[in-house]
């Protein structure tokens, strides 16, 4: 036995080999792109562990340029972004409008902002609708929210509003719970008054603010506002009623100008 | 004399991971067209040629099955591996001087080239011709110098073996 291990020993380095060899072909022969073979999977495995380390230092060769290239992309989606978002609130706006314009009773104009008026005489915004599409003077201003105001001056292609805030802007107004008359008015600030209701009236806070329909500019059940305070501690007959406006005039960007009050037509 | 040979293992299990993973991640980065060089094939000469046919033909073999499981054939370099191992290894039982041992390196290079690329032409739909020298030529000139360049950084380690 003895003998027969040291002979088998001189062939040592060959019968390596051998065995070496064999398990090769079996490999070549049988193993053919096996990609369940958990070997495979092992050492994939470890060399994608290693290979996120590798990665990284290759990049610190062009770190820089990645990193310009990186800013400058950066900047161009942000501006894309800025455009993307801006388009969103246009298409959100629009929406509301258009649902607005659908459900309404009256006919609509659309018209967009364009500025403000320059002239101290009264608060107003300028459109871009004129007599091209049969705007008057007196017109209603409206938008989802609620009441703007009305035409006050017109041309060919653009048109002046009169706002709410401005101190010759009055109109009839009820008050949407109790159905009481008043009169609204700019209170100078960015609120509004309602005038001439009687201190014998019931006023609550969060009372809201509507047209009254009485008059033959705005249609009835516009919304003004919302009262955000009462007072009675005033001299006279009648009540200190402050009413927030439904608009942000700060932030109008559409409106529509009411061509026809269905029976109330002016 | 056991703990020679230990550190032995230890140091041809170390660099037979550094020499596969620079393989596989610095090595594409010099590549030229197709012709890239083997520095797992420079590694299994270097351990037959100093360390023995044994060494070589193991290290070869192992090395060789961890190439193949990250390529798409199994067994192609493992079996060219073990042969060069081994082939060194013989070598080695010359006791060639330095520069002998460097050309008997470039006929090993050469051998491999050729012995994988006989096996692999029979899973490929290229001649053994064409491949000989569109691939085994360049690859062995191009392995060859890399193994130069490092024999000049190493020759004097390398001489006192």
């Amino acid at each position: 036995m003895i003998k027969f291990l040291n002979f088998i020993g001189g062939f040592r380095d060959a019968l390596i080999l051998a065995i070496c060899l064999f398990l090769s072909f079996c490999l070549i022969i049988y193993s053919d792109h096996d990609p369940g073979n958990p070997f495979r999977y092992l050492v994939y495995n470890s060399v994608g562990l290693v290979s996120g380390y590798f990665f990284k230092i290759d990049s610190y060769f062009d770190l820089k340029d990645e990193l310009t290239r990186l800013h400058r992309q950066n900047m161009d989606l942000a501006g894309k972004n800025m455009q993307l978002q801006d388009a969103f609130l246009e298409n959100i706006r629009l929406r509301k409008l258009l649902e607005f314009k659908e459900r309404s009773t009256f006919q609509l104009i659309a018209a967009e902002v364009t500025g403000f008026n320059p002239h101290q005489i009264f608060n107003g915004l300028i459109l871009n609708e004129g007599l091209r599409r049969n705007i008057k003077k007196r017109d209603a201003v409206l938008t989802a929210e609620g009441l703007v105001g009305q035409i006050v001056q017109v041309d060919e292609y653009n048109s002046i509003c009169q706002i709410l805030l401005d101190r010759n802007s009055r109109i009839s107004a009820q008050i949407q719970r109790n159905r009481e008359l008043g009169v609204i008015a700019w209170d100078g600030g960015v609120n509004l008054k309602l005038l001439y209701v009687a201190k014998t009236i019931d006023v609550l806070t969060g009372d809201v603010v509507l047209t009254s329909g009485y008059s033959k500019i705005f249609p009835g059940n516009i919304k003004i506002g919302v009262v955000i305070d009462v007072s009675k501690e005033t001299e006279g007959l009648f009540l200190d009623i402050t009413v927030q406006p439904a608009v942000n005039f700060n932030r109008l960007e559409e409106v529509f100008i009411v061509k026809e009050v269905p029976g109330n037509a002016p | 004399m056991h703990l020679d040979k230990r550190y032995s293992n230890w140091r041809i299990l170390l660099l037979s991971l550094v020499a596969f993973f620079l393989q596989l991640y610095f090595i594409p980065i010099i590549e030229i067209s197709v012709w890239r060089p083997d520095l797992i094939l420079l590694l299994v000469i270097y351990v037959g040629l100093y360390y023995g046919a044994i060494p070589g033909t193991l290290t070869g073999f192992i090395i060789g099955i961890f190439q193949d499981s990250v390529s798409p054939m199994m067994g192609i370099s493992s079996l060219a591996n073990c042969i060069i191992g081994f082939g060194a290894g013989q070598v080695k039982q010359f006791k060639l001087a330095f520069n002998a041992r460097i050309v008997a390196s470039l006929l090993l290079i050469l051998g491999h080239g050729l012995i994988f690329y006989l096996v692999y032409q029979y899973k490929s739909e290229v001649t053994y011709g064409r491949l000989i020298y569109s691939r085994v030529f360049p690859n062995t000139v191009y392995t060859f110098i890399l193994g130069l360049i490092l024999s000049i950084f190493f020759r004097t380690s390398l001489e006192e073996k």
